[in-house]
């Protein structure tokens, strides 16, 4: 499918275009420092076809030796970051995987939602989820001219920081290496 | 106390104590009800809610969405006041699938376990009907709704928990409206009530202060009017002027017997008298008798004796009249009642040389003088 797309532009959050998968859990539960602390407990996915929520726990599971199938007591989709971190701080799910950009974020907007959970653990960086466009037409071209100036102009700024993100960067396909090493790791 | 507190006070205070208590029986009786009618109120209305939630949480069971379930428990208690309620839902084992406190009932924890009451766990056995049961501590409300596939299958259950307290406000709610109501009648009731139990204490009242005059007061001056009527205050007061009646006819009675004693009394004294003056007036009555049967011509001897003969007849007939059955009859008079004036007066005529000129022609009456 990437070869169908060109990439347009990479949001820079946190000064890279980066992002990480976060491991969390009730805020009061204090022992988890993996997602192997939490076997035989409920566990929140935000999204199959999701990087940080789905196939970051995944791997992490498989390198550790682990049947994710049968693993977790019951394990359920949620089909949204932030419902992941409300799931885990319901006591829903005992544990959750979630787009670290999305925690920080709303750690901001709703402490005291991200407040009743704790980021047991982090993930390596991988490639901030870019901007594509199809291949061919010039879409692409003028969408990358604006997004890029955005961080230029007073009106781009606003909004940029009402998005939590510094700017966009053009940023390359080796930025996605890691998610394309995990996908095949969890293939094989 | 209370047996020495006028009727007059003691009626209308129990009518009033007896309004006062029909309506607080009544008030607490419609308060019953209306809380009853709001617990079932309130019943149904969880049942329709549990109807539509097990329709809506059918995809859910049948896809194994965990989260669509915890959503749609939690969209009827988004609202707020919703503390005290829980949504359950339960798999086909009687595990809980998702609730709206997860952290009181957690995914896959065993839901019966987790109560800890016999009477909910008895009423958890599957089924394909609704069930209603309350809590053995009677805090919490049960409901139970199954939630049943296209085919009838029953893919699990919704249990709906509810704190009775949430109850509490619809019963303030009806007791505040009993209650204002019930005041209502009473600032009605109360003073109409008062006002016929002094009514009807009145003429027994009026009675009463009638009778603490007798004895205190004449009978003549006892006048009491009494409503008229058949009813056991009326037949009193007809018992009470039947009796002051009686007592007036006994004064009138006593007084009568009180004149003739007197009466009595003067006529033994009379009698008495009259005997103590007739003994030596008899004598000088038969003195005089005697005298003429011995035939006496003198003619002045017998003018004399004539005149004190009729003086002492009057004397008779004076003293009889004082006895008090005999009737004084006054004596007629006579021409030799005037003669006796001309002999009384024909000395004293002779001594100082009058001339007595004497013409008596009245006629004799029918009278006789030996009567």
């Amino acid at each position: 499918m990437k070869d169908s797309l060109d990439l347009v532009v990479v949001p820079v959050f946190a000064g890279q275009p980066l992002y990480r998968s976060y491991l969390i859990v009730p805020a009061g539960e204090r022992a988890t420092r993996s997602i192997l602390d939490l076997r035989g407990k409920v566990f929140a996915f935000s999204d199959p076809d999701s990087n940080s929520g789905w196939l970051v726990p995944q791997v992490e599971l498989k390198r550790a030796g682990e049947d994710a199938s049968r693993f977790f007591k019951k394990s359920f989709y949620t089909w949204g970051h932030r419902k992941v971190i409300e799931a885990v701080a319901a006591g829903l799910a005992q544990g959750g995987s979630v787009d670290g950009y999305i925690w920080d974020s709303l750690a901001r907007l709703h402490p005291e939602l991200t407040g009743a959970t704790r980021v047991a653990w982090r993930s390596p960086t991988y490639g901030f989820p870019p901007i594509v466009a199809r291949r061919g037409t010039d879409v692409g071209e003028t969408l990358r001219h604006a997004l890029l100036q955005m961080s230029h102009t007073p009106p781009g700024r606003a909004l940029l920081a009402s998005l939590n993100l510094d700017g966009f960067a053009p940023g390359d396909a080796t930025l996605f290496a890691g998610i394309e090493a995990n996908w095949r790791y969890l293939g094989t | 106390m209370l047996a020495n507190l006028s009727y007059r006070h003691k009626t209308p205070l129990a009518m009033s104590l007896v309004i006062v208590a029909t309506a607080a029986v009544v008030a607490g009786a419609l308060v019953w009800q209306g809380y009853t009618q709001a617990h079932l109120s309130f019943i149904q209305h969880s049942q329709v809610l549990g109807k539509t939630l097990a329709r809506t949480l059918r995809p859910a069971l049948l896809h194994d969405d965990v989260w669509q379930a915890y959503e749609i428990l939690l969209t009827p208690l988004e609202r707020s006041g919703d503390a005290g309620r829980a949504l359950i839902l339960l798999d086909a084992r009687g595990q809980v699938f998702a609730a709206s406190e997860p952290r009181q009932f957690a995914v896959l924890d065993n839901f019966s376990q987790a109560v800890g009451d016999p009477a909910v766990a008895a009423m958890l056995r599957p089924g394909k009907v609704q069930a209603v049961q309350e809590g053995g501590d009677g805090r919490y409300l049960y409901l139970r709704m199954p939630v049943l596939a296209e085919d009838g299958t029953v893919l699990g259950q919704l249990v709906q928990r509810y704190d009775q307290s949430l109850l509490a406000p619809r019963f303030f709610d009806v007791a505040a409206g009993t209650l204002t109501a019930a005041l209502a009648a009473l600032a009605l009731l109360l003073p109409l009530g008062w006002l016929a139990g002094k009514r009807l204490a009145e003429p027994l009242s009026h009675l009463a202060e009638c009778l603490t005059r007798v004895g205190r007061e004449v009978p003549d001056a006892i006048h009491c009017q009494f409503p008229h009527g058949r009813d056991e205050i009326g037949q009193l007061a007809e018992c009470f002027q039947g009796m002051v009646k009686e007592l007036v006819a006994a004064q009138a009675l006593e007084k009568h017997l009180a004149q003739s004693d007197r009466l009595a009394a003067v006529g033994r004294l009379s009698a008495g008298i009259a005997h103590e003056i007739n003994n030596p007036l008899g004598g000088m009555l038969n003195a005089i008798s005697n005298y003429r049967r011995r035939g006496s011509a003198d003619p002045h001897a017998e003018k004399t004796l004539a005149l004190i003969e009729r003086g002492l007849v009057q004397i008779r007939d004076t003293v009889s009249a004082l006895l008090v059955e005999a009737k004084l009859e006054s004596r007629a008079l006579t021409p030799d009642d005037l003669e006796d004036v001309r002999t009384l007066i024909a000395a004293d005529a002779q001594a100082k040389h009058l001339r007595l000129d004497w013409d008596n022609r009245i006629a004799s009456p029918d009278f006789d003088t030996s009567k």
